[in-house]
This record gives C-alpha cells, structure tokens and sequence, in this order.
C-alpha cells in the first residue's frame, strides 16, 4: 500500500558515518543553525579540520582538539602559550548591561582563562559598515577599554576595515588573545567523583540579547552576564576542567566536557564519565525562566558569557572562592561526575525536580514536546 | 491422529482440560504444548463429541482461534496404553503467545474464607482457571519453569493437587499455597520488621496489621500482581497532603472499592460499566460520582475525598483482583485510593529493590510496605477504560489487556517494531499476520523510561525475533525516538518515522469492523499536539486515505502557539490565539484575569515574537478552559481541557447556535476551520447573560461539530463509506458524539478503541507494515 515518499513517514537508518558524507550534509548552503553551537556546528567544524592539514605545533595542541584556545609551546621550552581568537556579531549592538566591544575582549580574555593561562595581550581587528555612527563607534572602543581595564590585559594591536554600505551588518569585530599557562586546564579533564560548580546564573546574556531584539517587557532590566573571567579562575582551586558556557549555554558546556573527557586517549580511565547535575540546584534567574516558557526554550541551552563550569574534587574551597569574587556571587555545586553506566550513547543527565531524569542533548533547536 | 489447537491455550488449563475429555472418551495417546499451540496425539481415531468437547467445554482463560486434525499423521504409530501430559515441546519459530492476568476465581475465593481450606487466607490463591499469567511470565511455552514460580517447587500437596486429574489445580502452572508458595512481608516505618522472607509469619497476621494502618490514614507501598500500588484509605482527609508528597499535582487517583455496592455509594456507573469493573479482566473504568448532576465540581461526600479526583466529574474505580485485595477487604470498609507507585511520567516500581529504595527515602510518603518476594517478570500497569455505551475505550492498555495478540486484518510476513510517541509510551509488534501490544511503560521524556523501553525491545526480539523494520514518532527529540534511531543503526533495520496523527488513524484500523489499511476512509484525528511534516505542532486534522495514497485535507485553523511551558498555563495559549485579532489591549485585560498587571506586560511582550504554530484541538479547548475560568493553570497534561467537560455537565450545548456556527475556508487545497469564534465568545461572557456550564457545552458541540463537517466534504466529495475518530480528545464523549453528527450521517464512523497516545505505537506499526507490504 502506500507512497515511500509520503511526508508522514521518511525512511532514514543510517548514520552520518564518514567524512564523504559529512561533507555532503553541508553541501548546498551554509545555515544559521551551522553557527548556532549545537550539532550543525559540530558538523561544520568537522568539515574545516578536515581540510586544515597542519593543525598543531611540536608537542602542543591545535585545532583539532577544540579547546578553548591553542596551546603552543615555546621553543625553549621554558614556556607554554595560550593561543585562541573569536568573531563578534551581535544583534542589537547596545544591549542590557554590554555591547559588542565589551563582549568581544571578555570572550578572548575567558577563552584563555578558562584553559588555565593568565591573559597577556589581546589584538582588536574591526569591519565596520560605511555610514556606521562614529559616536557608536567611540562608545564601542570606550567599552573595549573598559574591559581590557578591568581584565588587566592590555590590546596591544588591531587592524580597520571599511566595507561597502549593505555588505555587514553594522559592525564585526575580531579579538584575538595570548596567555602564559602555569597549569593547564583542559575541558577533557573530568574525573569521576568531581563536583560540578557553576559561577552563577544562567541564560543571562541569551535572554536579555533577546530582550532587546524581540522587545520583551521585564519587571526589571534583565542585563547581560558578560565580563572578564581571568580573576575569577585565577582565584579558585586548580579544577579538572573548566569551560565558559557561551553558544548552546550550560548543555553544550557540559556535553562538550563530558564527551571529551571519555575520549580513552585522554586521561579518563575505564568506560568514560557521565555528569549528572539537578535540575533545582541550577541558578537560573526569575526572569531567564519566565521568558524561557514563554518562547519555548531551554534555560539550560541560552548563552552566557561571563559564567564558569568547572569540575573540580575540590568543592568547598572553590565555591568558597567563587563566592568572595564579585563574579562568582551565585555560584552554585550543580551535579557530579560519575562512572559511564548504561548503554545510552548519552553523557550529560538532569534530576528534574519530581525524580525523573533526563537527558541533556545538543540540540539545533528546541521543538514543543507536549502533545 | 494429530490434533493442533491454536490460540491462547497455554497456561490456562488447556492440557488438563484435553485430559480429564481424553478420559472421559477413552481417547488413548497424549498431550502437550508445542511451541505457542498445543497437540494432541492419539492413537486410531477419535470420537466427534471428543472433538466437539475440546472447544465447546474449554476453560474460560482459553481463546482458541483454530482446530487442526490430521488424521494420516501418527496413523500407524503404535497404540498408547492410557492418555498422558508429556513434558511441553518447543518448536522453533516466533508465534508467541501469553495469556492475560485474570482475577482471582470463586472457588479460589471460597477456599480463602474457609477455615479448614489448606490456602485459608493464602494471599497467592490461583488455579487453572485464575491468577496471574503475562506478569509472570517469562517465555512460551507457559509451564512453571518458563514463570517466576519457576524458583518455588512443589511440597508434596502442591504436588499431589498438580497430578490428581480429578483435582482443580490439576497441571495449573502457577499453584502454590503457604508451605511452599512466596512469602508476604510486611514492614513499617517506625518499627522493626514484621517478618523476613526467610521466617515463615503468619500472613493473616500481616494483613490484619495492613488493614489497623489504613483505618490510621497510613499510607502503603503494596504489591499487586503487575507492580506496585500506593495504597491509601479513600476517605481518608490524608489524599490531599500525599497528593503533594507524590507531586502529582491534580491528578486523578484510581480507587479500588470492595464491590459494586461500595462503588455506588460513591459513584454511578452504568450497566455496561458495572459488568466491566465485575469482568476477569479488572480493568480502572471511569465512572460519574455520585449527586454530581446538581453540582459537579465540588464532591461533598464522606464516602470519597475530593481530593481523589478533584474538580472532575469521574473517578477510576476498579474492584478486587488478587486474593490479597479481597482478604483486606474483609477487614475494611472503606474505598482505598489504588494508584500507580511511580514518580509522575516514570516507570511503575515492580521490584523488591526499588519499592525499599522508595520507601526508606528521606522524603518518602510511604508509612508501610507490604511486598512479596515472587518477582514480576512484565511489568503491567492497570488498564484503563472509559465506555462509550456498550465499547470500552482504552486509556491505558495493561494487567488483563496484554498480551492482547491480534490478527492483522491484512497479510504481513516481516516484523516491525514500533517505540510509540512520548505520552503514554508502549512498544508494539507486528509480526507475521499478528499483532502485539505491549503494555503502558511510561512518558518519553526520561532516561527510566528509554532504559525500560531498551529492556523491552529486548526481550520482544527473543520472542519475535529481530525486526525488519523500526517505527517512531516524527519528533526527534522524544527518547522514544532517539533509542529507536539508535536501535535501528545497531541492528542495521530502516528506520520509518511516522507522524503522530497518521498513526492514530490507522491505530484503530486492524481488526474492528473488517477496516483494513488498504480500505478507503476518512480519518479525524482532535488530538493534543504532534509534530507535523511542515513542523508545525497538529492536533485538529481531518485526513483522506484514497486509492492507496494518504493526505491531509483539512485542519483547524493555524494559531501561534509558545510551546511547553504555555501547555501548562492555558491563558497564556488563549491569549496567543487571541492576539492576532484582539491586539494588545484587549489581549492585555485577557491576560489580567490571572496574572498581574507586570507578567500580563511581559506575556505580552512575548505574543508578537516569532514561536511555533499549532492546528491542536486540544490547545482549543484548554483556551477555553481558561477563558471560562474553569482551568486557568493545567497541573497535569490535559488538565484544562478535562475540566472543562466536567464544568459542561448538563450544560446546554446548543446556547449560541448561530453565533458559534465555524466557518470553513480553502487554503492551498486543504480545508481550515476557523476557531476564533470559540474564544471570542468566552471573553466576558459573563455579561452576555449566558452560563459558564452552557457556554462549555455549547462550545464543545460547536467544535465537534465543525471539524465534522470538514470531514463530510471531504467524504462526500470522495464517495467515502468509512470514518475513523482517533485522538485523545475523543474521550471526550459529548465531543466526540458532534464530531460524528457533524459528519452527516453518510458514513459509518469508527471511534477508535484506543484513541489517545496509548494506540500510537500500535498505529505506527499497522502503518509501517502497511508501507512494507
Ligand atoms: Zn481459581
Ligand atoms: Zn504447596
């Protein structure tokens, strides 16, 4: 009976195995969804280390490792440097409590953070759009300051492009960063028995971006989370991993600390780790929570930009720390690692509140469930 | 001779049934189980009435479906001296076949309340003709060592009743009594242990304890014969406080009452109602309570708590299955609450291990246990059932519905494997001309769940083999889904996603009324929401099934719709609804009738943002719901839309005719009811002279009757014969009953038996197997 390609049903049992195929997926067009930091993501990240031939240096770590930043080491040896740069689009530009130039050196500064290197230096390359405002501009740059004041890391170099009026949309900002490593943290580090420690609320920055964008009306001004995370993880106990929640929020974090912490390679024993965390212990903000069930979004997939997860068997002393820093106020101890049990592909669990647990995946979008 | 008997003949009496008729005949030869049948070999010929015999007088648990005689087989084999059970043979290939729980006998009920009765007051009385069957069974054929009564043997009178052919228990599989059958264990929490299974207690003992706790208003962990009961007395002004400790918000608890007598003290059922709560199968059937014709939402009656099933107008009653059940009854005299132990949307606890761990939780709301230590092998949940006149409809199909085998109504030699959607999720199986419906497991939305689901799949392959082919639901993000995409890869079978309301149209259409998914029909599906091709969320879909081909014709109109969390707050669906047309301020005052001044702004604020749309006929009437004030906040999935039923109880459906006549458009082919009228008419109604009660009941019939009429231009216009009526809105009776008359009366319309996401996994495999034919 029946038409094979009826739009009720779709037959499709096999999976995206070989990189052939991976890069026939992307074939066509780029989607947003590519950069929106759940699966498509990964796939196009998949797609460019594919065609990067030298990844790394002598004994450091490149590209392909998907760390926060790369890792060189000096030829000396005397010397570990931190390495990582990031693209900034942001819309709006002005947003609840930052705008792009304060967010674009609190990125590089945290990525070089979160690795375990204390940030030198930042570069700051600007695309801005024929007829963009200068005094935008100017209070761009003056946020730029502000923030690399505050991080204690100076920009010491740059580059200006103007493009053709319609070619970008308003502005693009590129930041780059270099730290020396002391001791390395990377997010394959998890060990079974760590606590999970959050540095305070989540979905933050997500929510007040979209404040603005789909004016949503708040009690009180909801402000982005967005600040320099260096202090911070300079003040708290060496952790077993540490990642900054940004695109895809806490889920990504902590799937992407979960998957590459069971990598056998790394120095995860056994059958790998899983984290489990609570759905009540996470600090989410009144506000966060509310527009989340209004739009139908994960509170738990919305962007951060100026939060820590880290995993660490030193609980006490950390949230200690956290607590006594200005940026570490609402930490929260959210979960634990623990051993791979089960035969679920699965690495991240939520306790909801009522007992049942549920799994924690990366996704493109969140589609209503509830039928 | 060789005689094959086919059916559910196994674990049911058959063989001894074959041997006391052998006897009687003088048949000489012997019988037994091979594979899922059973054969009988006899020397030389037998006689007609002998034949006759095997059907006519067969026990009651027995549902033979063929008689196969060869009469050239074993023809010149040498001549039996007597007639014999022989030890089952197992025959190679997949006709599985269990048969269902049944409630416990009246013989086997006298024998418990007769003082010099070996099984006096024995809590596990069962004989060939009663007991447990599915739930503890572990494979086919259904002898004791394939059973969990498998780790018990014999003590000599057990023995001695199981080989007397002149006995009642005679080859039945599950006997057992207090010497050497499981033991009952009863443990409280402020107090040592009652007994271990290691001592023997005196059960009688433990029950008489049971029985002093619930009249104190405690709160029991019991075990029942397909998993776990919270126990409690029904009366009791406790409901109310566990209700909270159990977080299951409003939602119903199931009762069990002594007997018919005791349920009308409370409630109303009807005649074809109460012959279901007295049938073996004891399923949960939904009954009106009492003196709730003058006013039925506030149930002020000392014989239940409202709190049992507050602000409905029924309550799911069951009446005793196990001896256990009857033997405390005895001893009370009051309706007991009997729910499900789970933790909302998760897996009922069927085991020893999991029953403790709950009950010495630090929060538990647990104050005894009362276990056994015989291990459930199926968990299966209670069925539940709301008659519609004389046909049951399933809400939950388990303990005496499952197994359940039925034919297919068409050829199918493969074997699919269905996951279900996320509500209400059960694995089905289509194999070889049959179908298979596993019971209840739980919600797709937990880990518990996919891990049970996992363990199920499983243990469906070692009884039906691998399967060529897995369905799913269309939505990628319920666990049922993503354990079937990887079950699929690992088995290296296509995987067939079907979308949710395609399979509530052909859950119905395998075996009632000679349907067959190669027939023709008009399907109308008034559903919750499920994702659709066009990833907009459907529910309201009238579909046409022609010449083999299968498309949507028509649907409710598109309203913005902000997912989850608005599900569980109606007036914020209402209030998207309205907005395209009301604007912000009339919307805003909407909104003011159950939130402040600051979260109506920021609702608002949300409406003009871009979300998902839905076509669902439930999120209609949870609109409604709120509108009216019937149900402005949903504690459970589906909560607005069933009070609003119970508040339209005796309403006037036909108030505002006119005005609530639905107009129906064209849009690209397809045709679109429009259902802003319906909510229009809610907003301060109150002014416009008109009941809140008729409001409900005439807005429920304007709905039913307007996606009928949909679906009567499509039937006339396509020359259809045939209706299907699926979704879990139709257990709304009164709603269903416009869709019909909306119809027009030109085809004869099918409700389906299993409307709501229970049928869905049966839908999806009935669809695939038709794709895969
Ligand atoms: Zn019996
Ligand atoms: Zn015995």
């Amino acid at each position: 009976m029946g038409n094979e390609n009826s739009c009720f049903s779709k037959e499709d049992g096999k999976t995206r195995e070989t990189m052939a195929e991976a890069t026939k997926a992307l074939q066509g067009r780029i989607s947003l969804a590519h950069g929106a930091g759940g699966k498509s993501s990964a796939e196009l990240l998949d797609l460019i280390f594919s065609k990067i031939e030298l990844k790394n240096t002598p004994g450091g770590i490149g590209i392909d490792c998907a760390e926060d930043s790369a890792l060189i080491n000096l030829v000396d040896g005397s010397k570990t440097i931190a390495f990582t740069t990031d693209t900034y689009t942001v819309k709006p530009l002005f947003f609840p409590g930052a705008d792009i130039g304060w967010l674009s050196v609190c990125g590089t500064v945290n990525d070089l953070s979160v690795m375990g290197a204390k940030p030198v230096a930042v570069s700051c390359s600007l695309v801005i759009e024929e007829g963009f405002p200068v005094q935008d501009l100017e209070k761009i740059i003056g946020s730029m300051n502000r923030a690399s004041k505050t991080a204690g890391v100076p920009i010491v170099c740059g580059d200006t492009k103007v493009m053709e009026k319609g070619s970008i949309d308003g502005l693009i900002i590129n930041t780059a960063g270099i730290g020396e490593v002391a001791d390395l943290v990377r997010n394959s580090g998890a060990k079974v028995g760590d606590t999970v420690i959050v540095s305070g609320p989540v979905g933050d920055h997500g929510i007040a971006l979209l404040s603005v964008r789909e004016g949503l009306s708040f009690e009180t001004l909801l402000e982005s989370d967005a600040a320099p995370l260096n202090t911070l993880m300079q003040s708290i106990p060496l952790p077993h991993a540490a990642k900054d929640p940004t695109r895809g929020g806490l889920n990504s974090a902590l799937n992407e600390i979960a998957l590459k912490s069971s990598i056998p390679s790394s120095h995860a024993l056994g059958r790998g780790i899983e984290i489990r965390i609570d759905e009540d212990k996470i600090p989410v903000r009144k506000e966060v929570k509310a527009a989340c069930a209004m739009l139908g979004l994960d509170p738990l997939s919305v962007a951060c930009e100026g939060r820590v997860v880290v995993c660490t068997d030193k609980p006490t002393e950390t949230l200690e720390a956290m607590k006594s820093h200005p940026l570490g106020k609402g930490a929260q101890a959210i979960g634990r690692v623990t051993e791979k049990t089960g035969k679920s592909k699965a690495g991240v669990f939520l306790r909801t509140a009522e007992g049942g647990t549920r799994v924690l995946r990366m996704q493109d979008e969140v589609i209503p469930r509830i039928c | 001779m060789k005689i094959l008997i086919k059916g559910t003949v196994q674990g049911v009496g058959f063989r001894p049934h074959v041997f006391s008729l052998a006897k009687k005949h003088s048949v000489k030869g012997f019988v037994r189980n091979a594979g899922p049948d059973v054969e009988i070999i006899a020397s030389g010929s037998v006689s007609e009435k002998f034949l006759d015999g095997l059907v006519s007088l067969a026990p009651p648990l027995a549902k033979i479906t063929s008689v196969e005689v060869d009469k050239t087989a074993f023809a010149h084999s040498e001549d039996f001296k007597n007639f014999e059970i022989v030890s089952s043979c197992i025959i190679d290939g997949n006709n599985f076949r269990l048969p269902v729980d049944s409630r416990v006998c009246d013989k086997c009920l006298a024998d418990l309340s007769e003082a010099k009765n070996r099984r006096f007051g024995y809590f596990l009385t069962a004989c060939t003709d009663c007991g447990p069957r599915f739930s503890i069974g572990e494979k086919v054929p259904f002898d004791r060592g394939n059973t969990s009564f498998s780790d018990f043997s014999f003590c000599p009178d057990c023995e001695k009743e199981f080989s007397n052919p002149g006995d009642r228990r005679f080859f039945a599989q599950t006997i057992s009594c207090r010497e050497c059958g499981p033991k009952l264990e009863l443990e409280e929490k402020h107090g040592a242990r009652t007994a271990g299974f290691a001592e023997r207690g005196d059960e009688i003992e433990k029950i008489e304890r049971t029985a002093e706790l619930l009249k104190k208003g405690k709160v029991g962990l019991v075990k029942g014969w397909g998993g776990f009961h919270f126990v409690m007395d029904a009366t009791s002004p406790n409901v109310k406080g566990f209700r909270k400790q159990t977080f299951r918000g409003n939602k119903p608890f199931a009762v069990m009452a002594k007997d018919l007598k005791s349920v009308e003290e409370f409630a109303q059922p009807t005649k074809h109602e109460k012959k279901l709560l007295e049938s073996k199968k004891r399923p949960i059937v939904l009954v009106e309570k009492k003196e709730n014709k003058e006013n039925a939402l506030s149930l002020q009656n000392e014989k239940l708590n409202e709190y049992v099933s507050p602000n409905l107008h029924t309550v799911g009653v069951m009446l005793p299955y196990s001896p256990l059940h009857y033997l405390l009854f005895e001893l009370i005299d009051f309706p007991l609450v009997y729910t499900s132990a789970n933790k909302p949307g998760l897996p009922t606890i069927v085991s020893g291990a999991e029953a403790r761990e709950l009950f010495t939780a630090v929060d538990s709301p647990v104050d005894f246990l009362l276990s056994d230590n015989l291990e459930i092998k199926n968990r299966c949940d209670d069925s539940v059932v709301r008659m519609q006149g004389e046909r049951p409809l399933f809400l939950r199909r388990g303990r005496g519905n499952v197994p359940g085998m039925q034919k297919l109504s068409f050829k199918f030699e493969k074997t699919v494997f269905a996951l279900g959607a996320r509500r209400d999720c059960s694995i089905s199986v289509a194999s070889k001309g049959m179908l298979f419906q596993g019971p209840y497991i739980g919600k797709a939305d937990f880990l518990e769940v996919s891990q049970q689901m996992r363990l199920e799949f499983e243990k469906y392959v070692s009884w039906f083999g691998k399967p060529d082919v897995i369905a799913c639901d269309l939505h990628p993000q319920f666990e049922s889904t993503v354990l079937a995409k990887e079950l699929s890869e690992k088995l290296s079978v296509p995987l067939i996603p079907v979308q949710h309301h395609c399979a509530h149209s052909f859950s119905p259409v395998f075996h009632e009324n000679g349907f067959s998914p190669q027939d023709d029909f008009v399907s109308i599906v008034c559903d919750g929401t499920g994702l659709g091709s066009d990833e907009v969320l459907w529910g309201g879909e009238v579909f046409l099934r022609k010449d083999g081909g299968f498309e949507r014709a028509g649907h409710l109109a598109q309203k913005p719709y902000f997912g989850d969390a608005s599900a569980r707050e109606p007036l914020k669906t209402a209030a998207s609804m309205l907005f395209e047309n009301f604007g912000e301020e009339k919307t805003f005052e909407v909104l003011q009738r159950a939130y402040g001044k600051e979260e109506s702004k920021f609702i608002l604020s949300c409406l003009g943002s871009e979300g998902s749309a839905t076509t669902s006929t439930g999120r209609v009437l949870d609109a409604v719901s709120a509108l009216l004030g019937v149900c402005t906040k949903a504690t459970f999935e589906g909560e607005p839309a069933m009070r609003l039923e119970s508040s339209a109880l005796g309403g006037d459906s036909c108030a505002l005719e006119k005005e609530l006549e639905l107009e129906i458009s064209k849009k690209s082919g397809k045709l679109i009811l429009e259902t802003f009228p319906l909510l229009d008419v809610c907003v301060g109604f109150e002014n416009k002279g008109i009941s809140g009660k008729d409001l409900a009941a005439s807005i429920q019939r304007a709905l039913g009757l307007g996606i009928g009429k949909v679906a009567r231009e499509v039937i006339e216009s396509n020359g259809i014969e045939k209706v299907v009526l699926s979704g879990g809105v139709v257990f709304n009776l009164a709603f269903a009953k416009a869709v019909e008359e909306g119809t027009g009366g030109s085809a004869q319309v099918l409700v389906c038996r299993c409307p709501g996401d229970a049928g869905i996994s049966a839908g999806q495999a009935v669809w695939a197997a038709g794709l895969r034919l």
